[in-house]
This record gives C-alpha cells, sequence and structure tokens, in this order.
C-alpha cells in the first residue's frame, strides 16, 4: 500500500525510527506508547526477547523483521546488517518502529542505533520500556532498594567474557543490590567471584527466568549456600541474576503462598536453605 | 442505528456463497468458523479454496448462479466481481426471504457483516453501517488490544462455574456482585495472565468467601507509574487503574494519570509536597491495610518503579504480615525514562558495562556518599537536587575528573521538563544558575557524551547540525517530532549552549 506508506510516514522522502522497549514479555506491560507506535508502524524490526503475544499486536498490514539476536551471541545479524536496515527502510519514507526488550538503553544496543541514525540524520526517538531488572524484581517480590538494606542497584554484564571487565573489589565495596543481565551461564562463576572478593555469605542470590513470562520461575540461595546446595538447571527462558541483601526479605514473603501471591510460590530454595 | 447487531447460530446449517475469488474466500472462513456448511457457486476456485474443496471442507458447485442454487441456505453471500450477478442473486434471496450480503454494495444488502473481534467465547462486532469500513477496522484494531485473548480464557472459565455458582449464590442481585468482582479483580488478573488453574483455583476460594458471607478479601497492587509521561504507563497499569475501588498516590504521579483512573474512584494523595501534612511509611502502610480490610481493590501508584527508591518493599512486607494479598506491577524507572529524552545510553558496549543507580538523600545512619564508582560505569542519581554541589564535590573527591560529563533533567518526560549536560566540575553552577529544581536526576558518566548525539570530538554527528536534519520535518509536522531527537525542541538544547573549557560543552533546554 504505498499510499498508506506515504500517510503514516508523514515525513515526506525520509521517514523515522523510533527505538522502542518492549518490556520484559508480558504484553501487558508494554507501555501505552509503545502499543500506539507498534500499531501505527509502517515496519517492525524487532529482538529474539520480544515475545510471541507481543508479536500478536503487530498489525497485519505491516513489514515486520525478525533479527533475533539472542543475549551476547555472536552468529545472530550482526549490528552493522541491522543499522543498515534501519537506515533502508527510513529512507523508503517509513514509519519503522525498532522494539527492542525491556529498555532499549539498558544492555540493549539502543545507544549505537540511535547514533548511527544521527549520522545519518534520520529522525528517530527514544521510547523507554520496561526493563527486565524491574519485571524480576516485581515477579519475585524482591526490592532493588530497600531501607536500611540497600540503598544502591547496579545493573551489569554477566555474560561470560564480561565478567573479566567487571572491578569486583569495588562492586562488592559499593554494596547494594547488584543485578546481572545475561548471566544465564555464568551464576556459578558470578557467586565464585563476588565471594572470593569477599561478599558477604550471607547475602541472597536469585536467579530469575522468564520474568514476567508464563514459565517464570525464581530460584534463591544463599551466596555461601551455592557451593554445597547449587542452584537448580535453568530453562530455555532469559534469566537474570539478583544479589544483594534485599533477597533475603523473599524469606518473609514465603509464607504468603497463595492467590496473587502466586509468583512467589515458585521461590524455591531460600528459606529451606536458611533453616 | 440502521442495521440490528444479532449474532447467528450457523452451526450445520447450508451457506451459499457465490464467487470463488479472495474475497469470497474471507467470508467462507468466517462462515466456517461459526461451524456452517458452506456451498460455493463459481465456475472456479483460487487456490485455497478449491484446497478446501478437495479436502471436502466446502461444497463446489461448479456452474454460473441460477436461483435454484439457494435452495434452503440459510445465509446467502454474494461477492462476485459482476454486479448484475450479485444483484440477481440478492434479488432471488430476498425473494426467498434468505438473509443475503453482497459485497461492496450496501444496498442490495439485507444483513451485512461486521468486523470481529474473535475471542471466543466473547466476540465483538463493530460495524459503520456500510459507512466508514476502514474506520470500523481501525476501531476493531482498538478493540482487540482491550479485548485481549486473556478475556475468551476468562469467559471460558465463567460458564464452567456458572451453574455451581447459581447454586450457591441465590440471590441474583448477590450474583451480579459476585460476577463484578471477579471479572475485575485477581481471578480476572490471573486468567487474563493466562494462569488459568490458579484463576479456577481463586475462583473457587472467592466463591467460599461470598457464600459464607464472609465478603472478599481486598488486595493492594503496588504500581509502577513511569517517570511522568503519561503514555508511558504499562497497559497493566492503565488496567488497574480502571478497576481500583481506591488509588493511593505519591506527588510524583502526574493528573494526566490519575485522569485516567475510574472516575469513582477514591483517591487518596499521600504525596510528600513541602507544606503540606504528609503521611509517614507507617500511616501508608496502615492505609493500604485499612482500604484492603475492607475488601477495596487498592492501587498503590508510584512515580517510576515500586522496588527502586519507590519503597514498594516495605509496603509489600507489611502487606505480606498481615496476610493481604499484594502484587506488584513494575513500571520505567526514571533513569530510563530521562535517559532516552537525553538519547543518553545507559550502558554501552565500549564505555559503559554497568550502571548504579544511587540515592543523593543520606541515609538514615547520616553518612551522605555516594557508593564509589568505577571507570566505565555510569551513575545515576536520584533525589539528588538539594545536595547535588555536595554530591558533585564528593564524586570528584573519589577521584573523579572534573571533566567527567554529567547531565541533570528536571520533571523528565513531563512537559515541563528541563535539562542541562555539562561536567562534574560545571553543572552545580549551570543547575545554580538555571534555577534547577527537584525533582531532577543526575546522569554522570561517559555515556553521558552521546547524549543528543554530542559524541565529544566528533564532528560528523547529525544532533550537533539539527538544522540540516530539521528540514527533512515538514512544516506542521504532528506534535510527534517534539520528542525525537533532531526536532526543534532539540534544536534548541543545541542552541542554548554557552561553550565552557573542557567536554562536553554544557547545554540547558527547557
Ligand atoms: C541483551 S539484554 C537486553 C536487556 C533489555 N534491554 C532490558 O532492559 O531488559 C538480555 C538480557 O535481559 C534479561 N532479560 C530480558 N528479559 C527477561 C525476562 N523476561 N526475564 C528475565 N530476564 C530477562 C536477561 O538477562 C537477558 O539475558
Amino acid at each position: 500500500m504505498a499510499g498508506g506508506e506515504r500517510e503514516s510516514g508523514g515525513f515526506g522522502v525520509t521517514g523515522r525510527v523510533s527505538i522502542v522497549g518492549a518490556g520484559p514479555g508480558d504484553a501487558e506491560l508494554m507501555t501505552l506508547k509503545a502499543l500506539r507506535l507498534v500499531q501505527a508502524a509502517d515496519a517492525i524490526v524487532h529482538d529474539a526477547l520480544v515475545s510471541e503475544e507481543i508479536k500478536a499486536c503487530f498489525p497485519a498490514r505491516c513489514q515486520v523483521f525478525d533479527v533475533g539476536k539472542r543475549a551476547g551471541d555472536a552468529a545472530s545479524t550482526p549490528q552493522a546488517e541491522i543499522n543498515a536496515l534501519l537506515v533502508r527502510l527510513a529512507r523508503q519514507g517509513l514509519h519503522v518502529v525498532r522494539l527492542k526488550g525491556g529498555d532499549p538503553f539498558v544492555f540493549g544496543r539502543g545507544g549505537e542505533e540511535a547514533l548511527h541514525l544521527a549520522e545519518r540524520r534520520i529522525p528517530f526517538e527514544i521510547v523507554p520500556g520496561v526493563s527486565a531488572m524491574s519485571a524480576a524484581a516485581a515477579g519475585a517480590g524482591i526490592p532493588l532498594t530497600h531501607r536500611g538494606l540497600s540503598n544502591a542497584c547496579t545493573a551489569l554484564n554477566g555474560f561470560g567474557p564480561y565478567l573479566e571487565r567487571i572491578r569486583w573489589d569495588a562492586l562488592v565495596g559499593q554494596g547494594g543490590t547488584w543485578v546481572f543481565y545475561m548471566a544465564k551461564r555464568s551464576v556459578e562463576a558470578i557467586v565464585a567471584r563476588l565471594l572470593a572478593h569477599g561478599a558477604d555469605p550471607a547475602l541472597g542470590v536469585a536467579v530469575v527466568e522468564s520474568a514476567s513470562l508464563p514459565g517464570q520461575a525464581v530460584h534463591a540461595r544463599r551466596l555461601g549456600e551455592v557451593a554445597r546446595n547449587p542452584l537448580p538447571p535453568l530453562g530455555a527462558g532469559p534469566a537474570l541474576v539478583i544479589v544483594g541483601p534485599s533477597v533475603a526479605l523473599l524469606e518473609d514473603l514465603n509464607p504468603m503462598a497463595g492467590g496473587l501471591h502466586a509468583d512467589v510460590r515458585a521461590v524455591s530454595g531460600l528459606s529451606e536453605a536458611a533453616r | 442505528m440502521d442495521y440490528l447487531p444479532i449474532f447467528m447460530k450457523l452451526q450445520g446449517r447450508a451457506c451459499t456463497v457465490i464467487s470463488g475469488g479472495a474475497v469470497a474466500r474471507r467470508k467462507v472462513e468466517l462462515l466456517l468458523r461459526a461451524g456452517a456448511r458452506v456451498s460455493v457457486v463459481a465456475p472456479a476456485l483460487e487456490p485455497v479454496l478449491a484446497g478446501w474443496a478437495r479436502a471436502g471442507v466446502l461444497e463446489h458447485r461448479p456452474a454460473g448462479f441460477t436461483p435454484a442454487c439457494l435452495a434452503a441456505a440459510a445465509v446467502v453471500i454474494a461477492a462476485t466481481d459482476d454486479r448484475a450477478v450479485n444483484r440477481q442473486a440478492a434479488q432471488a434471496a430476498q425473494h426467498r426471504g434468505i438473509p443475503v450480503n453482497v459485497v461492496d454494495d450496501p444496498a442490495a444488502c439485507t444483513f451485512i457483516v461486521p468486523a470481529i473481534v474473535d475471542r471466543s467465547p466473547i466476540v465483538v462486532a463493530v460495524s459503520s453501517g456500510g459507512r466508514a469500513p476502514v474506520l470500523a477496522r481501525l476501531l476493531r484494531a482498538r478493540l482487540e488490544q482491550v479485548v485481549s485473548g486473556g478475556y475468551g480464557r476468562l469467559a471460558e472459565l465463567a460458564g464452567r462455574f456458572r451453574s455451581r455458582i447459581k447454586a450457591r449464590l441465590r440471590d441474583p442481585r448477590a450474583r451480579n456482585r459476585f460476577w463484578e468482582r471477579v471479572f475485575q479483580g485477581p481471578v480476572a488478573e490471573l486468567a487474563l495472565a493466562g494462569r488459568e488453574r490458579e484463576a479456577g483455583a481463586a475462583l473457587a476460594v472467592e466463591l467460599e468467601h461470598a457464600a459464607g458471607r464472609a465478603g472478599i478479601p481486598g488486595a493492594v497492587w503496588l504500581v509502577g507509574a513511569g517517570p511522568g509521561d503519561a503514555e508511558l504507563l504499562t497497559l497493566r497499569a492503565a488496567r488497574l487503574l480502571q478497576e481500583a475501588d481506591a488509588i493511593v498516590y505519591d506527588r510524583l504521579v502526574s493528573r494526566d494519570i490519575l485522569a485516567l483512573a475510574r472516575r469513582d474512584a477514591e483517591r487518596i494523595d499521600v504525596g510528600k509536597s513541602a507544606g503540606h501534612a504528609t503521611l509517614t511509611q507507617a500511616e501508608i502502610n496502615a492505609l493500604l491495610l485499612r482500604l484492603a480490610r475492607a475488601g477495596q481493590r487498592v492501587v498503590r501508584l508510584k512515580g517510576g518503579d515500586p522496588f527502586i527508591f519507590g519503597r514498594g518493599g516495605e509496603e509489600q512486607e507489611a502487606l505480606a504480615a498481615a496476610g493481604i494479598r499484594c502484587e506488584v506491577v513494575p513500571g520505567i524507572t526514571a533513569a530510563a525514562g530521562c535517559a532516552a529524552r537525553l538519547g543518553i545510553p545507559l550502558t554501552h558496549r565500549e564505555h559503559a558495562h554497568s550502571v548504579v543507580l544511587a540515592t543523593g538523600h543520606p541515609s538514615p545512619g547520616g553518612a551522605a556518599a555516594l557508593p564509589p564508582v568505577a571507570p566505565g560505569q555510569t551513575l545515576v542519581v536520584y533525589m539528588g537536587m538539594a545536595r547535588l554541589p555536595a554530591l558533585c564535590t564528593g564524586l570528584l573527591a573519589q577521584g573523579l575528573s572534573p571533566d567527567t560529563p554529567a547531565a541533570l533533567i528536571q520533571e523528565g518526560t513531563t512537559e515541563r521538563e528541563r535539562s542541562a549536560v555539562g561536567t562534574l566540575a560545571t553543572l552545580p553552577a549551570l543547575a545554580a544558575l538555571h534555577a534547577f529544581r527537584a525533582p531532577a536526576l543526575l546522569i554522570v558518566g561517559d555515556v553521558v557524551r552521546f547524549g543528543c548525539g554530542r559524541e565529544a570530538g566528533s564532528e560528523r554527528s547529525a544532533w550537533t547540525a539539527p538544522a540540516g536534519v530539521a528540514a527533512g520535518v515538514p512544516r506542521g509536522a504532528p506534535a510527534e517530532p517534539a520528542h525525537l531527537h533532531v526536532a526543534p525542541g532539540y534544536a534548541s538544547l543545541n542552541d542554548r549552549v554557552a561553550p565552557v573549557a573542557g567536554m562536553p560543552p554544557p547545554a540547558v533546554s527547557g
């Protein structure tokens, strides 16, 4: 529908790109703005993290490109190709929605895409989304900051090679809550390094898989107990790791099994281990 | 009203479609979905229809139209591209009293086919009476969002419980109240979230409560309202606002957001605005308990995300201790909202491997220092406006360079947004000069250089040449471009830059 393109593109020859956070996966955790943009898009370029339920909201007539990048996986569509695709589509006069899991500016490489577009003078906007750490915290019932327990929260790249770049001494010194993204295969390594750099073994560590999605699962331990009582193997969903004093609050919440707290019912480990 | 909407039972009944083309196929599909036995009258069939005919899904009568084709049909649809044939079919059908629809010829129709949202058993039909089919389709698209797939599951669930509930709750008014609760409360929540087994269990519990006249227990949702812009509310937050009996909110929650709440919901401001008596955290906890115990569905609405400097943990604990159900709905935290507005990525593959969210409030114990910041970390300080100079000095004392880029954004994502970009050395003076006020967020680190595209030392960045880019934006374009980084709003951000030694150049907007 060439007419449609021109109408909704609205920028003459140059289209525009909305770099949009889709949230953690549950379609209801999209923002009103994200939904509005998606429904008006001429083309949508999305990641692997964008859930089926969200894809079901895509309008029928729009072009959809799955550039499915698995977290930290080099074998997926290279960033340069994605950048080029965005430029090509925008230059066709389309309104392109670049839809990313979570928030585009939290381990989302939204900055690189924005810069690429800016350098080519393609109008764009950034629309924030609910980042995985907020969804994981909400789903598990773990406050990321908490009076008297944790007055800072640090989000880190937990993907294997990046662990080398973390200044563990400084991190442990900072205190607060530590959230490791893309940490699915490095849980043990993270725990080991934290302990080796003097983290308190009584701190809680929680692995949250598929936050906000149907398969959501939460497993928690004390740092010092992981060696003895390893965290169970994970499923196929994305996962992040939360470490800090407020993770231990799960103990108080565990008795609340039932009703709305079914999420917490899925929590395994911490209180048994603590007993 | 030009047409009366009715839903027709076609299971096992004969229906005739005249034409074997693509338009006809869509009609055939609809009829099949409703369980009809479909005959297609057409000399030839398009490939999909032909496949269905071969598979015995429909009957193909390979002939031209004759009135005899209509024998015993419950419904006739004519979709050929020959107007005369269509009219002839319509006439024959009308003559026999058979409802008939002719595609693209409203005058010849005795019924029209609406745009449909199919969440069986829930089905929504929209029609413009043939006047604006595209508008009807657009409305359908909106309804598709409102009536998510979960509603079908919810209706299924209700159907399964219907007779049981009728037996237990004899009074029709009590039953009505019960269903209203169920469809707007935790049971619906669970069913909509696809957790049908739990929804069934919760429904059974609710029934016991209602039947035992124990009243339905209230529940509290701790909901993140996002950074300010009402459009940055999640769909779930917006829905819960529509369903809540009571809304307990903070000062950070904007009026636009409250406007989305159910009209007759009780609104309680516990905000900490200067000069007003405000509630202590203990008082807020007590208020939530009281409302929930009175059977209310309470939305506790907080700026940003409830679990990031939102004290949601304390409320969650108080509710859990009292055995009151509580669910946390995450929101966009201020850091993400503000970073998006300034174009500052919080993490970056080369320049920032982690981001620290910290508070500028002194901790209860007294020590007011920010956590030590490592190179390659982005630091975001919430609630730091009042102590901005001390915070910047503290960071310099930690050993950060005075040239470290730093940005300040006041009331980010709202209409009142203002921002300033400078360095740790220059920002406090800039903020004072331009009278920045709370609520404001401080972002410190190399990534600030990317803010609005000003990568230091880069002459190429388009963001630094807004005039050229703005040419691509037509005059009188919709309000949208105000959010685009290349739009005039951002141009002005660069215009007001007074060059200061060091990098990046400070900028103030708003
Ligand atoms: C490349 S990062 C993208 C992060 C995203 N931009 C955000 O703000 O959430 C991918 C990582 O996010 C985390 N993640 C994303 N969605 C998640 C979910 N629903 N549950 C748990 N972790 C998730 C996982 O750690 C995953 O490896």
